[in-house]
């Protein structure tokens, strides 16, 4: 039936790669089962499903890292057997994993030529090499140096010389995996342009993503996985966002978020014409008890600084932070944490977590920082256990590394930092970037409760969605300054991307 | 069970089977009366990787340790103490470390500098003080206090091996029991989640570069006395082994991890390890080459067992 339903979207020609009752397992664990897959030329095909929906194994079969327990995989109707990722990138499919597999120390043209010396029983000349570079450079438009050292890149170039090897190396089969990840968004757009250039030449294009605003502006095709099982494809066009998350969690969007509060206390936190070294226009802001408060606004638009000027990483210049009554824009960074701000920064990895420690080191951290630095640390194991079962981190014990975590729980743990350290305002930069919708939805919650208890939030998120349903109120920043405020209930994604828009005031103007 | 036993130090089970071979080949290396020996000639040692614990798992390096060594044991070989009391002399040595260690840590959190090229250059400094102090020619007036310190014994245990023991505590309640400790490894494990959880980094670091130099100079003291004389450019090889202990004990490069304890196993393999060699034959040459190979090998080790773990 599930097979069926395949050939059903797409009857019109016979699919380039295929893929039919493809099952792994590793140890007890059944990563995949009886999985379908079909890859049409000149298709952008979307593989969506929560983390450990058995999106990355199944790629991994594709690319040759995995061998299959059971099951096939056809590339214009002949039967793969992949020993070695070699393999698969003879036969033509080129993956392009979030780790690149380029050498930083070398240029791009090498880059492109390594292991490729010999293919006419000679070597290539530097000078043929670099034309051939050029060339391959130039049919994907892209202007970028053969001679660069590759780790002198930026990420998004680096991806784009990934690609490029691929082109070169004539695969008909391109698999990106979380491929905006780590770019800036004029990458995305340069990304995006170069993916249909590819459809265009007639590869077949699976893309993984957990951004549905990519998937819908990008892939022709989608299916979801879940649990390690084929669900269902669908023509883009013909569905929703609302119906791919319905298939990917199997509940609509609306219950991923907890209700609004309905009554508010009195002001937690209010900022009046705060001025920092990188926000110069000034700011000002309330958070109530019980509130949480949304910015929404394009990338890069200030809403960093923002978070950060309330943080105190940068010292005010001018204007009035008041928490509670008390003011506090003369106050370290630290000094405000102990006085109940709480901060969780955009990149967990780099930023948030300490991944060689366990759960519990990494839930202390905050409160431990309002102590004096010979103090005696008491037992915190019971408090710590307590905090993990109200946030229902799924792990063993306190003593499980974080590194182990999946990456809700991974924000799980950041988030009981602060309960633990009892913040009464909590500055959360994308607080589900990186978190499977399942998990999301848990973070949504818990973000609900937080405030619930008498305090405030303030978040930052690229997706709107995200802001109107989780928050109370929403502001929208554009070129650092704070341009209109919504209530989240009355608040439209068109209507906040009008205001985010740079073009509204010069023409007001 | 398998994170049980890799989150235990890889010295407990260097030691382990240096003891089990000892046993079989040199039995009398495991009497009573050398272990003793042997615990005498690792207590300065002992103390000197225990000052160094806390700046790896600070995510940082002190290579001045050996020139402070070599500093304090000029300092109380040097004529101009005579007549003062010794307790005076400790003192100056003491505050000599104290002074290197500040000046590492200020260089490292404010300049942001390097901490192998900072302290480095504190080293040769610090060298060159020691030189100019000296004339070249190192005294031999020392307090009996100190060389009691460095060879003297209550009963059968040396004097040594308790102050060692005494560091040990210390170190073992700032990392594991104080503050401090937790701002240590948070901070050797990822300084920038650290300061977003607003733990104070730099100054953390700061008090991490002066504990190690307190320490390095005590550990000079005992050298000194246990030595007798001043002596040029004692305490050089104390730089690679220091580190070779902290690591052996289970603290990794990059921070976050390790301990007193691992430290105090890891030193006492070390100088098992060291003195079996010499049992049989090795020599300085070769001593280097496995001290190097030791830190390697544990440290690749270690970290397999985390990644595994």
């Amino acid at each position: 039936m599930q097979r069926g339903c395949v050939k059903d979207v797409m009857a019109a020609t016979a699919p380039l790669i295929e893929v039919e009752s493809l099952s792994k397992s590793f140890g007890a664990v059944r990563a995949l089962q009886d999985m379908a897959l079909a890859g049409y030329a000149g298709k952008v095909h979307a593989v969506m499903g929560e983390n450990g929906a058995g999106k990355s194994t199944l790629m991994k079969l594709l690319s040759g890292v995995f061998r299959p327990d059971t099951g096939s995989i056809r590339l214009r109707g002949a039967e793969m057997a992949f020993h070695h990722p070699r393999d698969a990138q003879k036969a033509g499919i080129s993956t392009i994993f979030q780790e690149f597999s380029l050498l930083p120390n070398l240029s791009v043209a090498e880059n492109l030529f390594l292991g490729r010396e010999r293919q006419d029983g000679r070597r290539l000349g530097v000078a043929e090499i670099r034309r051939r570079t050029r060339e391959a450079l130039a049919a994907l438009d892209l202007r970028i140096d053969p001679d660069r050292r590759v780790g002198s890149l930026s990420v998004g170039h680096q991806q784009m010389v990934e690609i490029a090897k691929g082109v070169l190396a004539d695969a008909s089969v391109f698999i990106f995996d979380e491929p905006t990840a780590a770019l800036a968004s004029h990458e995305v757009e340069t990304l995006f342009a170069l993916i249909r250039r590819l459809a265009g030449n007639g590869k077949v294009i699976f893309y993984i993503s957990h951004r549905l605003s990519e998937i819908f502006a990008i892939c022709d095709d989608i299916t979801i996985m879940k649990d390690g099982r084929f669900v269902r494809t669908v023509a883009t066009a013909e569905t929703d966002v609302d119906e791919v998350i319905q298939g990917m969690v199997g509940r609509p969007i609306e219950e991923l978020f907890e209700p609004r509060a309905e009554t508010l206390g009195p002001v937690l936190l209010k900022a009046e014409s705060l001025v920092g070294e990188a926000a110069p226009k000034p700011l000002s802001i309330e958070i109530r008890a019980g509130e949480i408060v949304g910015i929404a606004g394009l990338e890069g638009q200030g809403q960093q600084e923002l978070m950060r000027l309330i943080a105190g990483f940068a010292p005010a210049r001018a204007g009035a932070l008041t928490l509670a009554d008390r003011r506090i824009e003369g106050l370290s960074a630290r000094r405000r944490m102990a006085a109940g701000i709480g901060f969780v920064p955009e990149n967990r990895k780099d930023d948030g977590l300490f991944l060689s420690l366990d759960i519990g080191a990494n839930m202390a951290t905050a409160e431990i920082a309002r102590r004096r630095l010979l103090g005696w640390v008491p037992g915190m194991g019971a408090r710590i256990a307590e905090i993990m079962r109200q946030l229902a981190v799924k792990a063993p014990n306190a003593r499980t590394p974080v590194v182990d975590l999946s990456g809700g729980n991974q924000q799980k743990v950041v988030l009981g930092r602060w309960l633990m350290a009892g913040a009464r305002v909590l500055l959360c930069e994308e607080p589900t970037r990186g978190v499977d919708v399942g998990a999301k939805r848990e973070i949504y919650r818990q973000l609900r409760n937080f405030a619930g208890q008498g305090r405030g939030v303030l978040v930052t998120s690229r997706e709107l969605p995200e802001l109107i349903g989780l928050c109370d109120r929403l502001l929208v920043i554009r070129n650092g300054e704070l341009v209109a405020e919504t209530m989240a209930r009355e608040a439209t994604e068109d209507d906040l991307l009008r205001s985010a828009l740079p073009a509204a005031e010069s023409e007001a103007a | 069970m398998k994170r049980v036993l890799t989150a235990l130090p890889p010295a407990l089970w260097g030691l382990a089977a240096v003891c089990v071979f000892a046993a079989f080949t040199q039995p009398q290396f495991l009497s009573l009366p050398f272990l003793m020996i042997l615990l005498r000639q690792a207590a300065p040692l002992g103390i000197v990787a225990l000052g160094q614990t806390f700046v790896v798992a600070n995510r940082s390096l002190d290579l001045s340790v050996g020139a402070t060594i070599a500093f304090v044991n000029l300092i109380v070989a040097h004529a101009m103490w005579n007549g003062y009391p010794p307790a005076v002399v400790i003192a100056i040595a003491l505050s000599a470390g104290l002074v290197i260690g500040l000046v590492n840590g200020v260089l490292v959190t404010v300049l942001r500098a390097s901490a192998v090229v900072v302290t480095l250059g504190t080293a040769a400094i610090v060298t060159g003080i020691g030189f100019l102090y000296s004339g070249g020619a190192p005294g031999n007036a020392m307090p009996e206090l100190i060389k009691w310190l460095g060879r003297g014994r209550i009963g059968m245990v040396p004097v040594s091996g308790l102050v060692w023991a005494a560091f040990g505590v210390v170190a073992f309640v700032l990392l594991r029991r104080l503050t401090l400790g937790r701002y240590i490894f948070a901070a050797g494990d990822n300084p920038s989640a650290a300061t977003y959880s607003g733990i104070p980094v730099n100054t953390t670091l700061l008090i991490s570069h002066v504990l190690s130099g307190l320490f390095a100079a005590s550990g000079g003291l005992l050298l000194s006395g246990l030595v007798g004389v001043g002596s040029l450019n004692l305490g050089a090889d104390y730089i690679l082994s220091s580190i070779a202990a902290v690591i052996l004990g289970g603290a990794v490069f990059g921070g976050g991890a390790g301990g007193a304890i691992g430290t105090m196993l890891g030193t006492a393999l070390l100088v098992m390890v060291l003195n079996l060699l010499t049992v049989f034959g090795v020599d300085q040459p070769g001593k280097l080459i496995v001290q190097g190979l030791v830190i390697a090998v544990a440290a690749v080790i270690y970290q397999q067992g985390r990644r595994g773990g």
